[in-house]
């Protein structure tokens, strides 16, 4: 057994450069952090949104965005990928009824004219300069930008889960006084949806999040890539968006608070499975003040020094932890 | 416009190409920039990467892209280019692709230790990627850590779908030379990926390796049911003709195990490929093939080791014991490739190259 044997154990090796990033949903036990396909096979983790949360503090709107459930725990910081481009989008004119019990438990409500859907107000990130991410406003107005706040960076990782204690969530925090959104009392329902995009991959997003625990099952991939009026027209279903009724209390699905166990909320057995040891909590407390969520999980002490001559973990960073970048009005596109 | 320019306008055309056709059909089939050939990919993220220097996610791909080259190609200079891209996309941001790719290059170029290391964190980002505990297991085994490579895999889930826990298995009863066991396990490995769309690789490597444990261990009738699976997956996959050229020898064709690793190895270049056609061309007294093969598996081997890699050290060792030649040197190589590698072949070629050597044979080819 010679040379034989040398070319087989060499193949192992070999054919993990080919599978490394084929792994699809059904190779990963229940993996509820993002399972887009599409960004998943183009090996862009770092686009998958992980969670989004919609509530009120002090009068303010709240809106959480965490990505990238693959951040290594050895991260101190993190620097998002220069090309991302993450959207939170708010539509404020389409009217929602509150009568039927079934959509009201599931959704929050119905959406009585899903098809009109379209985003009121935008908050769109970029990161050109990843030390200095772009926070570009349209539909709020232009003489009170200065009393938005704006995060960027490592946090713990909000979603109340088993697998996802001790972990950290690239995170994305903006806050302004609700009556910037709200400006009258028919404007009190809004409609919240959070994408992220990749220019080198097709469609106009990649990953799209709202209600908890709906868009990530593969029967729902569809709707990632959807906006939430082709949810209606294309997919012929109810639009994924969180719905918050402004003049009620946030707790899910109204809204999304960030202590609400929607694991439990929603029972889905698929997460219920695996949700050892079944947090009723998050592992940290949240912040009461901004950006409201816990700070991240410090490093592991490392196992073994790290391996000499190649570099990667324990090499220099190059870019500051957690940033606030500049904020810039600019002009709604027509859908 | 810049050639450049040109080829990433051309890939992102095809790409955008292959997705309205495939849209229309199958959204979960689209193309990727992934999809594409070693060479485009490698085109394509570098001019990614000289857009935008502080994109690490491309940096990743890069890295991944000359991975896959460097083994098609065989040549050991592109290893060291996709560490250096892999290094850079985890100096910007410490990252699980990046992080699992240089385990990968780790665990291919031998460097054994270091890919356990990088695969473990890896593993904390993404604890549920059983092929990476399958890479640890590899990985420690390589290292003559049987007890260890046991121990991952009793932390891999057993389920109907575990393809990479019965891999790992297969590889732990291999590496104890029970062949039967072994092939249980890679023929269920197959069965599982087999059902998993997606994966045909994985499933024709499982099945390959099956037939592989029936030739290690003689019997070839086991083997063969194994190969014709294989041939029905793809006829003209290169492990696939590797064992059946394993399959030739064993059953006395050596004509024809000859002519298939001669064609592989001068189509491909890879230097084992003619080390294989050397061995053969030698048993079948070809003196003027045996040769050439030999210079062309020295050459490659030799290219490797003045590139900094070590991962050809045993390989060497065993052409020159194969040829009777260079025995002091084969002996070097075979104890510092104990630095790196531990199995018992490891082992077995420092020991046998540490004895003294026997009279030369008269059969043996002039060199």
């Amino acid at each position: 057994m010679t040379t034989r044997t040398s070319l087989r154990q060499l193949s192992l090796c070999a054919l993990f450069g080919l599978t490394a990033f084929l792994a699809r949903p059904g190779m990963l036990a229940a993996s509820d952090h993002g399972d887009t396909p599409l960004l998943i096979n183009a090996n862009r983790r770092d686009a998958l949104i992980t969670d989004l949360h919609v509530f009120i503090r002090d009068g303010r709107l709240v809106l959480a965005g965490c990505f990238d459930p693959a951040i290594p725990p050895s991260a101190t910081g993190y620097t998002f990928a220069s090309d991302l481009i993450v959207k939170f989008n708010i539509n404020k004119s389409v009217p929602v009824s509150f009568d039927d019990a079934e959509d009201l438990a599931t959704y929050g409500g119905t959406i009585l004219d899903p098809a009109r859907i379209k985003a009121d107000i935008v908050f769109t990130i970029t990161f050109a300069n990843p030390a200095a991410p772009l926070l570009k406003t349209s539909g709020v107005p232009l003489n009170r930008l200065g009393e938005i706040r704006f995060f960027t960076g490592l946090r713990d990782d909000p979603f109340i889960r088993g697998p996802r204690q001790g972990r950290n969530s690239a995170a994305i925090v903006i806050d302004l006084p609700l009556d910037m959104v709200v400006l009258n009392p028919s404007q009190a329902t809004l409609l919240v949806w959070l994408t992220s995009r990749v220019p080198d991959l097709p469609g106009p997003f990649q990953d799209a999040a709202a209600r908890s625990l709906r868009s990530m099952f593969p029967e729902n991939d569809a709707m990632n890539t959807l906006e939430p009026w082709q949810h209606w027209t294309v997919l012929g279903v109810q639009p994924d968006v969180v719905i918050l009724d402004t003049t009620r209390p946030v707790a899910y699905p109204n809204g999304r608070e960030l202590a609400d166990d929607v694991v439990d909320l929603v029972g889905d057995p698929r997460v219920l499975m695996n949700d050892a040891p079944f947090p009723a909590a998050n592992d940290l407390p949240f912040l009461e003040e901004f950006p409201y969520l816990a700070p991240p999980h410090a490093p592991p002490p490392p196992a073994d020094p790290a391996p000499g001559g190649i570099g990667g973990p324990g090499a220099p960073r190059l870019i500051p932890m957690d940033v606030t970048g500049e904020i810039q009005q600019h002009d709604v596109p027509d859908r | 416009m810049p050639a450049d320019s040109a080829t990433t306008l051309t890939l992102r055309l095809a790409v955008l190409g292959a997705v309205l056709l495939s849209g229309c059909a199958a959204p979960e089939k689209k193309a990727t920039p992934t999809e594409h050939s070693p060479d485009e990919r490698i085109a394509y993220y570098r001019a990614r990467v000289a857009e935008s220097p502080e994109l690490y996610p491309a940096h990743a791909l890069l890295g991944a892209a000359l991975f896959d080259k460097a083994r098609a190609d065989h040549d050991p200079a592109l290893f060291a280019a996709a560490r250096e891209a892999l290094a850079r996309s985890l100096a910007i941001q410490p990252n699980y692709p990046a992080m699992k790719s240089l385990a990968a290059v780790a665990n291919y170029t031998h460097r054994f230790e270091d890919a356990v290391g990088l695969a473990r964190e890896a593993l904390a980002a993404e604890p549920e990627d059983q092929s990476l505990r399958a890479m640890i297991v590899e990985a420690r085994l390589a290292l003559g850590q049987d007890t260890e490579a046991q121990a991952v895999i009793a932390e891999m889930p057993d389920r109907p779908d575990s393809v990479y826990r019965r891999i790992a298995q297969g590889q732990l009863h291999r590496a104890r030379d029970e062949y039967d066991a072994a092939e249980k396990c890679f023929a269920a490995a197959a069965d599982s990926a087999a059902r998993l769309a997606g994966h045909k690789k994985l499933r024709l490597w499982a099945t390959i390796m099956a037939a592989g444990m029936m030739l290690d261990s003689g019997r070839i009738d086991r083997a063969r049911p194994h190969l014709a699976a294989a041939r029905r997956l793809d006829p003209g996959d290169v492990e696939l003709r590797i064992h059946e050229a394993e399959l030739a020898a064993a059953t006395g064709d050596r004509e024809g195990a000859y002519r298939i690793y001669a064609d592989l190895a001068r189509v491909s270049g890879d230097p084992a490929l003619h080390a294989s056609a050397y061995e053969q061309a030698h048993a079948l007294g070809r003196d003027a093939e045996a040769r050439a093969h030999f210079a062309a598996a020295e050459r490659g081997f030799q290219r490797a080791l003045d590139a900094g890699e070590i991962y050809t050290l045993e390989a060497l060792a065993r052409l020159y014991l194969a040829a009777g030649v260079h025995r002091t040197r084969a002996a070097d190589l075979a104890r510092r490739n104990l630095e790196f590698k531990k199995d018992r072949p490891a082992r077995a070629l420092a020991h046998e190259l540490s004895a003294p050597a026997q009279p030369p044979s008269p059969s043996l080819p002039v060199l």
